[in-house]
């Protein structure tokens, strides 16, 4: 069986800094892969890598069997994989709404003439494009804030924005950096449904989160990170068993 | 806008040219005229600095451009005289592609940078019309290009006053509904782009270029489409321009009118489309309205104290800054603007 995603030996440095070595990663068709570590393991790095932003130094990556695109971010969404950021990148001042109709943004084709024109089948485009934003956003359970402005919502539902839009865009794998990061027990949870509602629509994912525990719940299996490199690699009871990991990360945190 | 003002704008549209010709004159409708070529430059400029962000300080080049199009195709120079239903389009398509040609080198390049870069094409630009007489004469150096064909469209000429309906309208009234014709059309075109496909790209390139590429958004392309479809107005503005005047020169497209230009933008509103129409109209007229400096000095001071064109900019310069004070965001801004201003 070919993964999804199948990066292979990736490598990484900035300046003096190895921020990923050699590290392999892949992602079966809609699975929910874990990528934990330390600080500055390197896991947004590898995702940078990943979607094309960050040009690896070594390694590579398939895409359902074929090289993906480097340094060309659209062509790795237009190909079915899109992130979200840790520290959230919306377009701030577009509303809630227009943020998603901006994910639909590739797969529809409207050009300059279309929009000058309004042939039927632009308005269609259009009319569908603005129905179907809408439902993610209900989907989402953003409804509501549909018409304010992006920039004015409360963090939980920024990162919830973040998402409905790259979903908008009809991935096939997701990968969310530290979608988690700053809530509370009760957002945690609520995420976690999102997640595996996701998962549900056959979307993979690929998540980068601290908390063993919560990922634990949800992942297929776990990659670690550790100073760039693969610490380990298992399901979430191998990961939480094994020794290396208690150390290197497990261990410091409870320190 | 409901049914009773729309009716009531298009009333003062059609009556404007009369009402100025009768009331103030041959030269203020020119000047009006003028001002509607000023207007439809500003949609142009619009379209980049507006909708997807780019600061160009270079924006005259294009309308150079459509004006030298137009100039060589239409004059002596080369004993050309092509129609203008082809001439137009032509020099729209030389300007998007000098505006591709802008674009460019300058995809990698945001804000301070990129305004720096544009003006030194703008620059290039009107050297390059400056001294293209040797060693081959095309653009007639300094001097410029004298004599261009009159805004014509088959037999009716819009250089001549004709006789409709019994009315005599003079050929600045007729100027004036075929330059109101094509800012009405800007004006539409460009709102159309602002609620399609296209220009929520435009804007998420805006917002954050790099969030709008992760989404799947060619924002190479789309940075070029703003350059060329915001050079292409332009391109038509300047070959208005160069029928209109019947004369051209490198010396009307400097630095100082693509500052210009970028202030109706950014004092009507970046983004908003009214207020662009407005400040671009706003700008036009002021300097024309403070042309009297030196009349009203005699009048009420006795004698000419100050030179009457230096203090006419002084004072356009103390009307700039106090619009601005009074309203950073623009006349109208659009929703972004205004938060941005006002913000808690
Ligand atoms: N663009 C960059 N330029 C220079 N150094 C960088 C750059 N991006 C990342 N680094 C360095 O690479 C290392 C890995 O960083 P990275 O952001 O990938 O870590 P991380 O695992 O995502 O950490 P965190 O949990 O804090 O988000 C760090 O030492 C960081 O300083
Ligand atoms: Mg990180």
């Amino acid at each position: 069986m070919t993964a999804l995603l199948d990066a292979q030996q990736i490598s990484k440095h900035f300046g003096g800094v190895q921020a990923l070595q050699q590290v392999s990663l892949q992602v079966p068709a809609g699975a929910i892969i874990g990528l934990i570590g330390p600080n500055g393991a390197g896991k947004t790095t590898l995702f940078n890598v990943l979607t094309g932003m960050v040009r690896q130094d070594g390694g590579s990556i398939l895409w359902r069997g074929a090289p993906l695109p480097v340094g060309e971010p659209h062509r790795v969404a237009q190909a079915g994989l899109v992130r979200t950021f840790q520290n959230i990148r919306l377009f701030p001042q577009m509303t809630v709404l227009e943020n998603v109709m901006v994910g639909f943004h590739v797969r529809t084709r409207a050009g300059v003439l279309g929009a000058w024109f309004q042939s039927a089948a632009v308005r269609r485009e259009e009319q569908e494009i603005h129905d179907r934003s809408h439902e993610w956003l209900a989907w989402v359970g953003l409804e509501a804030m549909a018409h304010r402005e992006a920039g004015t919502l409360p963090y939980g539902a920024q990162r919830r924005l973040e998402m409905a839009r790259a979903l908008a865009t009809q991935p096939a794998l997701l990968a969310l950096d530290e979608p988690v990061a700053g809530m509370n027990t009760v957002e945690r949870q609520s995420m976690a449904q999102l997640i595996a509602r996701i998962r549900e629509r056959g979307i993979a994912l690929l998540i980068i989160e601290h908390d063993v525990r919560w990922i634990a719940q949800l992942c297929d299996r776990i990659t670690v990170l550790d100073y760039g490199r693969c610490l380990a690699e298992g399901t979430p009871a191998e990961i939480q068993a094994d020794a290396r990991v208690i150390e290197a990360y497990l261990g410091h945190k409870s320190s | 806008m409901t049914l009773a003002g729309r009716w009531l704008v298009a009333v003062l549209l059609v009556s404007c040219p009369f009402v100025v010709e009768m009331w103030l004159g041959r030269g203020w409708l020119r000047i009006l005229d003028f001002a509607l070529l000023s207007v439809l430059l500003a949609l142009g400029l619009n379209i980049v600095v507006g909708y997807a962000g780019l600061l160009d300080l270079g924006f005259i080049a294009f309308f150079g451009v459509g004006a030298y199009v137009y100039a060589l195709l239409g004059s002596p120079q080369f004993g050309w005289h092509w129609p203008l239903w082809l001439v137009l389009p032509l020099g729209a398509m030389v300007a998007a592609s000098f505006g591709v040609a802008l674009g460019w080198p300058t995809l990698g390049l945001r804000g301070d940078y990129l305004a720096i870069v544009t003006m030194g094409f703008g620059e290039i630009i009107r050297i390059f019309l400056n001294n293209l007489n040797a060693p081959v004469n095309i653009t007639n150096g300094p001097q410029g290009i004298t004599l261009i064909d009159p805004l014509h469209l088959g037999h009716w000429s819009f250089s001549r006053a004709h006789t409709i309906l019994g009315w005599q309208v003079s050929s600045l009234t007729g100027t004036y509904f075929l330059f109101l014709g094509f800012v009405l059309a800007a004006v539409l075109l460009s709102g159309r782009l602002e609620h399609s496909r296209i220009g929520r790209a435009w804007m998420a390139i805006r917002e954050d270029e790099l969030a709008a590429a992760s989404m799947g958004l060619d924002t190479r392309r789309l940075k070029l489409l703003a350059f060329a479809m915001g050079a292409c107005f332009g391109g038509v503005s300047g070959g208005l321009f160069a029928g209109f005047q019947g004369f051209v020169s490198p010396e009307s497209f400097t630095l100082q009118e693509s500052v210009m230009i970028l202030c109706m933008v950014v004092l009507g509103g970046m983004g908003n489309l009214r207020g662009v129409v407005v400040g671009a109209l706003l700008l036009a007229l002021l300097p024309e309205l403070l042309r009297p400096v030196g009349h009203w000095q005699v009048r009420w001071l006795g004698q000419v104290w100050l030179d009457p064109a230096a203090l006419r900019l002084f004072l356009f310069g103390v009307a700039l800054v106090i619009l601005m004070r009074w309203r950073p965001e623009g006349l109208f801004p659009s929703r972004a603007r205004a938060r941005e201003w006002h913000r808690p």
